[in-house]
């Protein structure tokens, strides 16, 4: 259950860091 | 790390405190939640640095800021690296270390592909981007390829190390290495390019992430090993055990050592120099009641583990520790259930000595899985100790031997269900073995009605 909470997380934080740097491109050329 | 190497899960608060407690339960996951936050926040710093200081330039297309933002994250989880793999017990108390690592090693390949998507977005928006892979390029640009590169070797040489037989020692000095260099040139790639990071103010603060960076880096290779070399320990015994593995028995030598929790481990460094790099972790197999005498049951299981019974009495060793989040002094219970495979046993006779040595009387179970009845090893110390504790030891053997009454093939859920009581809910269960064999038995505590919480889980293998 660890090993998935871990991939889990590692997976959610990159998927948060593709979505804000998503918006970090609109909001730089909205 | 070669092959299989021993324990591995690590806390940090237990140690934190001059007293252990047994059995405080701690807000594990409101603490791991704060962590997992914190560090969210700290590797979108760069974006935030963008408008967090000075003017904010105008944005170029989108796709190209799409992939200057990639950039930016990936070069700030490529500096918590070196937070990820600093063993600060206070990072790593809410998840155990060896998860740590394990997210370490997932983080890495997933910002892996933001390396790799970084320049190739920039070539599908902008082909003349092409021109800076040229050696006449700026600088800036050349030193943003050498990054790259570092990067590709560095994810390369991790995933093929056992296929192309990298000596782990070797290894983790040359992932050292080229994690600098990596991290380095990326930092002067960015300043170089001088775009969003060309304001004084923003230059600052990424000048003050990348100096924190190169702060944590030496804390790890200077300042750690030099605390440990100033308390060493000295080998008293190198005793054979059953199953290709050898107890090896240390003691301080001029300090008051190290005090753990039964389960916990220590980076050991035998042989060498802290600064060599050459460190490896095993699970502390003795009492937790005689910290005088550490004992490390290790297993034949690569070139470092083959070495042990060559190791001498009066040798010099070096611990880094103890870690660890797999103990039972961190999760009261009235009974507990141990389930090992192999040489998982290691951590589990830390604890069982460590309850027989407090008089314990609470029950306890213990599943272990092995080959044959000849390889288990501490088979007669464990016989013992059923005297001295109330222990159900049930043997599993893949191999059992003529006339073996006992268990034999895997752990299953049929098993587990025979053996254990109809209060099962009620213990905590630690498993220490195989990852397959713990993953399995994992859902079959969870089909007994063994709540989640009180399953713990210890790794072994990092690279």
């Amino acid at each position: 259950m660890r090993l998935w909470l871990a991939r889990i997380c590692a997976v959610t934080i990159g998927v948060v860091l593709v979505v804000l740097s998503v918006l970090f491109a609109l909001i730089q050329n909205p | 790390m070669e092959g299989i190497r021993w324990p591995f899960a690590m806390t940090g608060n237990d140690m934190l405190s001059a007293t252990p407690e047994p059995g405080r339960r701690r807000p594990h996951i409101l603490l791991g939640s704060l962590w997992i936050g914190a560090y969210l926040l700290l590797v979108v710093s760069p974006l935030l640095f963008v408008w967090l200081a000075g003017d904010t330039p105008p944005g170029t297309t989108r796709g190209w800021d799409f992939s200057i933002a990639l950039g930016f994250c990936a070069l700030s989880v490529m500096g918590s690296m070196f937070l990820l793999t600093a063993r600060f017990r206070w990072t790593a108390s809410a998840f155990g270390i060896d998860i740590v690592y394990y997210f370490h090693r997932w983080i890495a390949l997933i910002v892996f592909g933001f390396v790799l998507a970084h320049p190739l977005i920039l070539i599908g928006v902008e082909p003349l981007v092409l021109e800076y892979l040229k050696p006449d390029a700026p600088w800036h640009m050349l030193a943003g390829v050498a990054a790259w590169l570092a990067l590709v070797l560095l994810v390369v040489l991790s995933i093929g190390r056992k296929l192309i037989r990298l000596h782990y020692d070797a290894w983790r000095r040359v992932h050292a290495g080229l994690a600098v260099l990596a991290v380095g040139l990326a930092v002067a790639h960015v300043l170089g390019v001088n775009y969003y990071a060309g304001d004084p103010g923003k230059r600052e603060l990424w000048m003050i992430m990348a100096v924190s960076w190169l702060v944590l880096w030496l804390h790890v290779r200077i300042v750690r090993p030099a605390l440990m070399q100033r308390r060493p320990y000295r080998v008293t015994a190198v005793t054979a055990e059953r199953g290709d593995a050898w107890t090896l028995t240390v003691q301080p030598d001029g300090h008051d050592g190290l005090r753990f929790l039964p389960g916990q481990f220590a980076w050991l460094t035998l042989g060498s120099s802290p600064f060599a790099m050459r460190e490896h972790p095993f699970s502390i197999s003795s009492s937790a009641e005689r910290p005088g005498q550490l004992g490390f049951t290790i297993k034949r299981l690569g070139d470092f583990t083959a070495t042990i019974p060559d190791a001498v009495p009066g040798q010099r060793v070096f611990l880094d520790g103890p870690f660890g989040a797999f103990s039972i002094d961190r999760h009261a219970a009235p009974g507990y259930v141990f389930i090992t495979g192999g040489i998982g046993i290691a951590p589990v006779l830390g604890m069982l000595r460590t309850l027989a040595d407090r008089g314990d009387r609470r029950p306890l179970w213990l599943f272990y899985a092995y080959r044959t009845l000849e390889r288990l090893t501490a088979y007669e110390e464990l016989e013992s100790l059923k005297k001295a504790l109330k222990l159900h030891v049930v043997y599993v053997l893949v191999e059992p031997p003529p006339q073996w009454a006992g268990e034999s093939g895997c752990v299953t859920q049929e098993m587990l269900d025979r053996h254990l009581p109809a209060t099962r809910a009620e213990y905590d269960y630690f498993l220490c073995g195989p990852t397959a064999m713990t993953t399995l038995v994992e859902k079959y505590l969870s089909s007994l009605g063994v709540p989640m919480t009180r399953v713990h889980t210890e790794l072994f293998e990092m690279v």
